[in-house]
C-alpha cells in the first residue's frame, strides 16, 4: 500500500553521459544553443553570455559547475533557461545540456539518498538520485545551487582578483 | 493620457448604447462592451480592465457568474465591479452583495450620479 | 495592514524631506511666513495621518511641535535657533520611529521625552503662556457655530475583494474638508489568523467644516448602511458630546480626554480659515510669478513607479535594436521604397528612445536639501561658520546617477568643511572673510554634466602631499611630479591629507572611493587647488547610463566596444608585444589585447588605441577596429558583475553581443599584472 503524495513535475536532460533532473518550475524556456558569446577571464564554468528576451543571462556549464569530474564533456546542444528564485536573489540563467529528455512525475518517495555519490556532489543541492525508466537520474535543486552564500563567495573572489 | 478601461456588459444593445452615451463625455475612459459573461471574459483575458459594469440577469452567462469568475483570477481579485440591476427583489440584491461587488446601480438611473459613482470607483477626481 | 504602513511611510518621508527643507530656508531668513505657514502644514498633514494609520506616538510628538508652530504662525513668537533646532531634532526623531513603525525604543524614547519638554518649556515661557481656562474659552469660542460630525467607519472584512480601498476614503475627506481620524486596532487579529486579503481596520472620525451631513454620508457611497454611521453635534459647547455616551466612550478608548478633543477640533477649524488665507497668498504668489520670469515654474507632475519606466526603456531599446537588423535586411532587399520606410521608422524609434529615457531625469535639486543639512551641522559641530550655495541646481540627470551620486557629493562637502574652510579667527587673520563658501555648481557640456565643488578655504599644497605620498610608499622619493599629477595622489588607497584623524571625515572611507564611485558611473573627478585661495572638484558624469557612443573594435573572435571619449587617437605598432611605445613626445604603457584576452600573440602589424584616463596615457593594441557605435548598455549577467574589466554588454544590429570594455577597470587590472610580474 503506497499512501498518497503529491508528485514533482521534473525536467530530464542529458548532461554528458549523466542524466539530471530538475523541477519544471524553474525552467522557463528551452533554446537551441545558437552561439553563446564568451567572456574572457571569467570563472571556469561560464560559458559566456546569450541574449533572451531582451535580457543578457549568464550561461553555465554544470560538468565544472558541479565538479562532475568525470563527465564527459557537453556539446552544449542546448541551452535551458532556469529562473532562480532563493530568499535573496532573483535571476536568470542559462545551463548547457546535450539534450532535453523529458517531463517525467515522480513521487518525492522515489527519491533514494545516495551516500556514495555525495561525496563529488554538494550535498546542499542534491535532492537525490530516482530510477526512471532503469536510468539513473540525478535529481538537483536548482535554487540550492545558486545559494546567496555560493554567489557571495564568487563575487569576492573576484573583486580580489581586481 | 493613459485611458481607463470600462468595460459594459449588458445584453440589451439599448442599454449598452445608453451607458456608453453616458460615459463618452468623461475623456479618461475607454469604453468597451460585451454582449453576455462569455464575451466579457474574452476582454479579460487579453488588455487590462479597470472597472466592470456589468448587468445582473443575462442569458448564457449572467452577472453574478460573471463576477465570480472575474473575481477568482488573480489579477482582479480587487477590480471594481459596478453592478447594474433592475431587480427590485431584495433577496437577490443580498445576492449580488455576496458576491462582491463593489456597488450596485438601480435602473433607471439618473445620469449624473451615474457618472460619479463610475469615477469614484476609478478614484478619479 | 504592511501594505498601508508602506504607503504611509513612504508618505511620510516625503513630507519630512520637504519640511527639512523648509526648516533651512526658515533658519535663513527667520521671518519668512511662507515657510512657516508650510512647516505648519506639513506638520499638521503627518499629525493627521499618523493618527489614521495608528501612529500614535509619532501622532504625539506632531502635536506638540505643531503647537509651537501654531504659536511662531501667530507671530506670538520669533523662530529662533532653539526652536529650529527643536524642529531638526525631530524631523531625525520621525524618521527613526518610522523605521521601528512608531515604537519607542530604549534609544528613542529620552530624545521623544526631551522634545516633548523642551516644547512644553518653550510654550510654558511666560510671555507666551496660556492658561488652561483661557485656551479652553479661547477654543470654544472658535468652534461655536460650527457643525461637527462623528463617523464611526469600520468597513466589512471583505472590502477589499468588493473592489474598494478602504483608505480611499481619507482622500475625499481631505478634499471636503477637515478631519482627525484614529485608527482602531481592536479588530486586528492574531498573527496566525490574519489574512492579507482581508481589512480589519476601522476608525473614529471627528470632522467639520463640511458642507452637510449629506457630504459626509456621500465618501461613503460604497459602504453599505452597518459599515459607516454619522452622527452630528453642533459646536456650542462639548456638552453635545457628552450627551453621546458612545462617543464618549469611543475617546476613552484612545485615551483623550474632551478637553483635548475640543482643543484638536479647535485647531481644525482655525486650519480652515488659514487654508483660505493661504490660498489668497498663493494668488499673490502667482502674480508675482509672472512679474519675476527666472523663477522656477511648478511644472506638474505625476509618479511613476520606476520599474515601469525601466520595463518602458528596455522595450524601447528593443525596438531600436529590431529596427537596425530590420535595417540590414532592407538594405539587402534594394527595395528604395523599403529602405526608405525603415530609415523613417528608425529615426523615429530613436527619437522615441531618447524622450523615454529623458524620462528618468531629475534635477540635482534633489541633493540640496541634503547638502544643506550636511554643511548646516557639521559647520556647527566644528564652530565654523559657512555659506553655502548651490547654482544650477535644475540641471537634470539620471535618477539612477543621482541616486549613486549622493554618497560621493557629501563626502567631499564633509571634507571640505572639515579640513578646507578654515575656523572663523584663523580666516579673519589671513583677510578672508570670516565665513567660508562652499559652492555646488551644476552645468552641462556636451553629453556630459559637470558638478562642481568649490570652497574659499586654505587649499592644498602639493608639496605637503609629496611628502605625505612618499611617507605612505605611494611614491618614490626621486619622482618629479607636476602639481596636477600631486593632486591627484590625494584619490589613492590609502592616502589621507587630514593631519589629526577627525571623526567627522575621516570614516575610513577616503577619495579613492569617492574615485571608485563616480568611475563606476562611467563619470570622473579632477581636483584642483591653490593655497590659500582654495580648492574646487570637478565630477564629469554622462546624461545618462544607458546608452553611451563607443568604438567598436576586434580581437580575435571577440567583438569589444570601448567608450569613444576616452580615445584620443588611434595609430598602428610593429611590435605589440612591448611594455612601453612612443607616443608624442612619452613613452607609455602599451596594453595587449590579446594578451588580456588569453589569445594567442600575433607578430604581425596590430591597430592601437590612444587612451586618456585622467593624466595618464595608454595604448591598447588589438586587430581591428570597425565602427562607431551607439550602443544601448546591459548588464552583463549573474557571476560576471564584477569581472576585472568588461562592465557591460551591448546587443549588436544583427542580434549578437558584443562587450563593454571599462577603462577604469582595464587600468587597475594592468597596473596589478604588472605587479605582480615584476
Amino acid at each position: 500500500m503506497t499512501i498518497l503524495q503529491h508528485s514533482i513535475s521534473v525536467l530530464n536532460y542529458k548532461l554528458g553521459k549523466e542524466i539530471l533532473a530538475v523541477n519544471v518550475a524553474n525552467v522557463l524556456e528551452v533554446l537551441r544553443n545558437e552561439g553563446v558569446t564568451p567572456i574572457p577571464r571569467s570563472e571556469n564554468f561560464v560559458r559566456g553570455i546569450v541574449q533572451f528576451r531582451g535580457e543578457i543571462i549568464t550561461v553555465i556549464d554544470f560538468s565544472e559547475k558541479l565538479n562532475l569530474y568525470n563527465n564527459e564533456p557537453t556539446t552544449g546542444k542546448v541551452v535551458i533557461v532556469f529562473n532562480i528564485e532563493t530568499p535573496d536573489h532573483s535571476f536568470k540563467v542559462g545551463i548547457l545540456a546535450d539534450d532535453v529528455m523529458a517531463v517525467e512525475n515522480i513521487q518525492p518517495n522515489d527519491i533514494k539518498q545516495v551516500d556514495e555519490i555525495t561525496h563529488y556532489y554538494n550535498p546542499e543541492y542534491l535532492e537525490g538520485v530516482v530510477n526512471i525508466n532503469d536510468q539513473f537520474v540525478i535529481v538537483l535543486d536548482i535554487n540550492k545551487v545558486f545559494s546567496h552564500k555560493e554567489i557571495e563567495l564568487i563575487q569576492s573572489v573576484t573583486n580580489e582578483k581586481q | 493620457m493613459i485611458k481607463k478601461k470600462v468595460l459594459i456588459v449588458d445584453d440589451f444593445e439599448n442599454t449598452r448604447w445608453i451607458v456608453q452615451q453616458i460615459l463618452q463625455k468623461e475623456e479618461e475612459l475607454e469604453l468597451m462592451t460585451a454582449g453576455n459573461g462569455k464575451e466579457a471574459l474574452q476582454f479579460f483575458n487579453g488588455e487590462t480592465i479597470d472597472l466592470l459594469i456589468t448587468d445582473l440577469n443575462m442569458p448564457e452567462m449572467d452577472g453574478i457568474e460573471l463576477v465570480q469568475k472575474v473575481r477568482a483570477s488573480d489579477k482582479y481579485r480587487f477590480i471594481p465591479i459596478i453592478m447594474l440591476t433592475t431587480e427590485r427583489n431584495p433577496e437577490k440584491k443580498q445576492k449580488a452583495l455576496d458576491i462582491k461587488v463593489t456597488t450596485w446601480i438601480q435602473k433607471p438611473f439618473e445620469q449624473g450620479t451615474f457618472r460619479k459613482i463610475v469615477r469614484k470607483a476609478l478614484r478619479l477626481k | 495592514m504592511d501594505d498601508y504602513k508602506a504607503r504611509f511611510s513612504g508618505e511620510v518621508s516625503e513630507l519630512l524631506e520637504g519640511l527639512e527643507g523648509k526648516l533651512l530656508q526658515l533658519e535663513k531668513s527667520p521671518n519668512d511666513t511662507e515657510a512657516i505657514a508650510e512647516l505648519f502644514r506639513v506638520m499638521h498633514t503627518i499629525k493627521g495621518t499618523a493618527s489614521m494609520f495608528g501612529f500614535t506616538n509619532m501622532g504625539k510628538l506632531t502635536h506638540d511641535v505643531e503647537d509651537l508652530f501654531q504659536v511662531v504662525r501667530s507671530g506670538e513668537m520669533r523662530a529662533d535657533e532653539r526652536i529650529i533646532n527643536i524642529s531638526f531634532t525631530t524631523v531625525d526623531l520621525l524618521r527613526k520611529m518610522l523605521e521601528t513603525g512608531d515604537e519607542l525604543t530604549k534609544e528613542l524614547t529620552p530624545k521623544f521625552e526631551n522634545i516633548l519638554s523642551e516644547v512644553k518649556d518653550i510654550l510654558s515661557d511666560e510671555s507666551y503662556s496660556v492658561n488652561e481656562a483661557e485656551r479652553n474659552e479661547k477654543d470654544q469660542e472658535i468652534i461655536k457655530n460650527k457643525n461637527f460630525y462623528y463617523v464611526r467607519y469600520q468597513p466589512d472584512h471583505d472590502v477589499l475583494s468588493r473592489g474598494i480601498d478602504p483608505l480611499a476614503i481619507f482622500e475625499e475627506m481631505e478634499e471636503e474638508g477637515e478631519f482627525i481620524a484614529f485608527l482602531d486596532m481592536d479588530l486586528v487579529p492574531k498573527v496566525e489568523d490574519f489574512d492579507t486579503e482581508k481589512s480589519f481596520l476601522a476608525w473614529d472620525i471627528f470632522c467639520t467644516n463640511f458642507d452637510d451631513k449629506e457630504t459626509v454620508e456621500d465618501i461613503f457611497l460604497f459602504f453599505m448602511s452597518h459599515e459607516f454611521s454619522v452622527q452630528q453635534f453642533s459646536g456650542k459647547g462639548t456638552q453635545e458630546i457628552e450627551k453621546g455616551d458612545e462617543i464618549l466612550n469611543r475617546l476613552k478608548h484612545y485615551d483623550i480626554s474632551e478637553e483635548e478633543l475640543t482643543h484638536r477640533l479647535a485647531d481644525l477649524c482655525k486650519n480652515c480659515g488659514f487654508q483660505n488665507d493661504s490660498e489668497e497668498e498663493l494668488i499673490d504668489e502667482a502674480e508675482t510669478e509672472t512679474e519675476n520670469p527666472g523663477e522656477i515654474q511648478q511644472i506638474e507632475t505625476i509618479r511613476v513607479d520606476a520599474k515601469r519606466l525601466d520595463e518602458l526603456i528596455n522595450l524601447v531599446s528593443e525596438l531600436v535594436t529590431i529596427n537596425g537588423q530590420l535595417d540590414l535586411t532592407a538594405e539587402n532587399s534594394k527595395d528604395a521604397v523599403l529602405q526608405k520606410q525603415i530609415s523613417e521608422l528608425g529615426k523615429l524609434s530613436k527619437r522615441f528612445r531618447d524622450n523615454a529615457l529623458n524620462l528618468r531625469l531629475v534635477p540635482v535639486d534633489v541633493l540640496s536639501v541634503k547638502m544643506q543639512r550636511v554643511v548646516r551641522d557639521l559647520s556647527s559641530q566644528l564652530g565654523k561658520k559657512i555659506d553655502f550655495i548651490t547654482e544650477g541646481t535644475g540641471t537634470e540627470l539620471d535618477k539612477s546617477i543621482i541616486n549613486r551620486l549622493e554618497g560621493p557629493v557629501l563626502h567631499i562637502i564633509r571634507n571640505s568643511i572639515d579640513h578646507a574652510i578654515e575656523m572663523p579667527d584663523e580666516r579673519l587673520s589671513q583677510n578672508k572673510p570670516e565665513k567660508g563658501v562652499i559652492r555646488f555648481i551644476a552645468f552641462y557640456s556636451g553629453a556630459n554634466v559637470f558638478i562642481q565643488i568649490q570652497d574659499d578655504g586654505k587649499g592644498i599644497d602639493p608639496a605637503k602631499i609629496r611628502k605625505k605620498a612618499i611617507e605612505k610608499g605611494l611614491i618614490k622619493e626621486d619622482v618629479e611630479l607636476t602639481d596636477e599629477e600631486s593632486y591627484n595622489l590625494i584619490f589613492e588607497p590609502g592616502f589621507s591629507t587630514a593631519e589629526s584623524i577627525s571623526n567627522v571625515s575621516g570614516r575610513g572611507v577616503g577619495l579613492d572611493s569617492v574615485r571608485k564611485q563616480i568611475a563606476d558611473m562611467r563619470g570622473q573627478v579632477d581636483v584642483e587647488s591653490e593655497i590659500v585661495l582654495g580648492t574646487s572638484f570637478t565630477i564629469k558624469l554622462p546624461l545618462t547610463l544607458s546608452i553611451i557612443d563607443t568604438l567598436m573594435i576586434g580581437v580575435a573572435d571577440h567583438v569589444i566596444l570601448v567608450q569613444i571619449e576616452y580615445i584620443i587617437k588611434t595609430m598602428f605598432v610593429e611590435d605589440a608585444n612591448q611594455r612601453r611605445i612612443k607616443f608624442e613626445d612619452d613613452f607609455i604603457p602599451l596594453i595587449n589585447m590579446r594578451l588580456v584576452l588569453e589569445e594567442p600573440l600575433s607578430n604581425s602589424k596590430m591597430r592601437v588605441l590612444i587612451i586618456r584616463y585622467y593624466n595618464y596615457k595608454y595604448a591598447i593594441a588589438v586587430d581591428r577596429i570597425m565602427k562607431d557605435y551607439q550602443a544601448v548598455v546591459k548588464p552583463l549577467g549573474v557571476y560576471n558583475r564584477h569581472h576585472p574589466f568588461f562592465s557591460g554588454s551591448s546587443v549588436l544590429g544583427d542580434g549578437s553581443l558584443a562587450l563593454i570594455l571599462d577603462i577604469n577597470r582595464l587600468v587597475k587590472y594592468q597596473k596589478q599584472n604588472n605587479a605582480q610580474n615584476i
